[in-house]
């Protein structure tokens, strides 16, 4: 019966948390949508490309999950509006778990000591387990 | 504590000293439930719920043993009827908590479902293993009811044979605890299954027990404090205590008629006894006799006044 229980766990359990948006999946398919706003060193745009520390860790992200990215820069407002209305699916920049965005968005687990973060849409809880997996392991790699 | 005899009867005093252990213990657990729901509850409506649902169940446990405290005091210049009521405020204290703390969730919760909030739920690094926080509040939430069920069921039958409201309340509470926690593991598994709605519907049906519960009490309470006739401890219908007294002071020799009106003072009542008397016997130490034999009839009889006269009075 233990047993059972267990296998029935581990089974609901790897397919457990769905995105009610289905962000993750749509990813797949459309790419990963990034906000970046213009905050270095984390994240800049220069002649129309996306640099910064961050920018390399969302593309080592993509690159594990086989995904394509679509970098879409703004300001803070507009592009977490755009998270808002589940329009992109991360927003990066240098964020830390005292964003003043807290209410509109989610924020993934921290992937350095200084508590730096990113903002991802809400509820999308699949985007959020696969991003915080990756985070945590960066962190525990030390980089 | 010594309990005064003036209070409980022998038979009684274990029960009291068991429910005190068991409040104690209650008030411990519930804190750690508390303090690890907080740790665990993310940004689901549905574990604030029953986060706030809890940290008002620890209440009911304090206000016991402070009541008793208090109550225990005999008469004295200032309070000559005793210390008994404080029974009754801190019953009616405890059941505003309740119905304002079930108005606010109910509203909130309501608020979150129109706003159509999506709760982000993150995951942790447990064992090497990339877990879900759902999962980790599954598992909160069950240690939030089975003990508190099992405390609930301890209780009840105690707090049945005290009379005593306050320790009803919390039992009957703790007892249905399960619903709680279930209603809260429905929506976070929802959640999981990518029903954002799930949580916030959970989180309404959450806060409608906790009205349910605090406009029960809050009503009882206050025909309580209303000197309202007495009633089962489970307010499902009238003491039949009241009316065996009657039937026995009128079976007393001396006595032609009688009628008596009682009203509840925390876990005893208070009233007073008509007496329409047969005038050859020697009333003043008839009368004096009657009030001990009132008082060995019953331990809820705790104050007893015999009036002698000439016509009894009438209610509607």
């Amino acid at each position: 019966m233990k047993r059972i229980t267990l296998f029935l766990l581990i089974v609901v359990g790897c397919s457990f948390p769905k995105d009610p948006e289905d962000s993750f999946n749509k990813t797949k398919e459309q790419g990963l949508k990034v906000g970046v706003i213009n905050n270095p060193p984390y994240s800049y745009y220069k002649e129309g490309k996306a640099y910064g520390k961050e920018v390399k860790l969302i593309e080592r992200f993509t690159k594990k999950e086989g995904l394509k990215i679509n970098y879409i820069s703004g300001s803070e407002s507009t592009l977490v509006e755009k998270l808002k209305n589940y329009n992109i699916n991360v927003v990066i920049g240098g964020f830390d778990n005292k964003t003043v965005w807290k209410e509109k968005a989610g924020l993934t687990t921290n992937y350095n000591n200084n508590e730096n973060c990113f903002l991802i849409s809400k509820g999308e809880n699949k985007l959020l387990f696969k991003l915080d997996s990756f985070l945590t392991q960066y962190r525990e790699d030390g980089n | 504590m010594e309990i005064k005899q003036f209070e409980l009867p022998k038979h009684l005093q274990p029960e009291l000293n068991r429910a005190k252990r068991l409040e104690y213990i209650t008030i411990l657990y519930q804190l750690s439930v508390v303090i690890l729901m907080y740790l665990v509850m993310g940004s689901s409506q549905a574990m604030k719920t029953a986060w706030l649902e809890d940290a008002l169940g620890i209440v009911p446990s304090i206000s016991f043993l402070i009541a008793l405290k208090i109550s225990d005091k005999g008469p004295d210049h200032k309070f000559q009827y005793g210390y008994h009521k404080v029974f009754s405020i801190a019953y009616l204290t405890g059941s505003i908590a309740l119905f304002g703390m079930g108005c606010f969730l109910i509203v909130d919760s309501i608020i979150s479902l129109i706003n159509t909030e999506h709760p982000s739920i993150g995951s942790i690094m447990l064992f090497g293993q990339q877990i879900w926080m759902g999962w980790i509040m599954i598992g909160v939430l069950i240690y939030s009811a089975i003990p508190a069920m099992i405390l609930g069921f301890k209780k009840l039958p105690i707090a049945k044979k005290l009379h005593n409201k306050i320790l009803y309340t919390d039992a009957a509470a703790q007892k249905a605890d399960y619903m709680t926690a279930f209603a809260a593991i429905v929506g976070i598994i929802g959640i999981g299954a990518g029903l954002w709605w799930a949580d916030a519907c959970a989180a309404i049906i959450i806060s409608g027990s906790v009205l349910k519960d605090g406009y029960t009490n809050l009503k009882t309470a206050i025909l309580d404090l209303m000197d309202r006739r007495p009633v089962h401890i489970d307010s499902s219908g009238e003491d039949e205590l009241i009316a065996k007294v009657e039937e026995y002071v009128k079976s007393w020799e001396w006595v032609k008629d009688a009628k008596s009106r009682f009203r509840e003072h925390g876990q005893v009542y208070y009233g007073e006894i008509f007496i329409v008397a047969d005038g050859n016997y020697p009333l003043p130490q008839y009368t004096e006799n009657s009030l001990h034999d009132l008082k060995n009839f019953h331990w809820k009889l705790h104050d007893v006044v015999i009036t002698i006269v000439k016509q009894l009075p009438e209610w509607k």
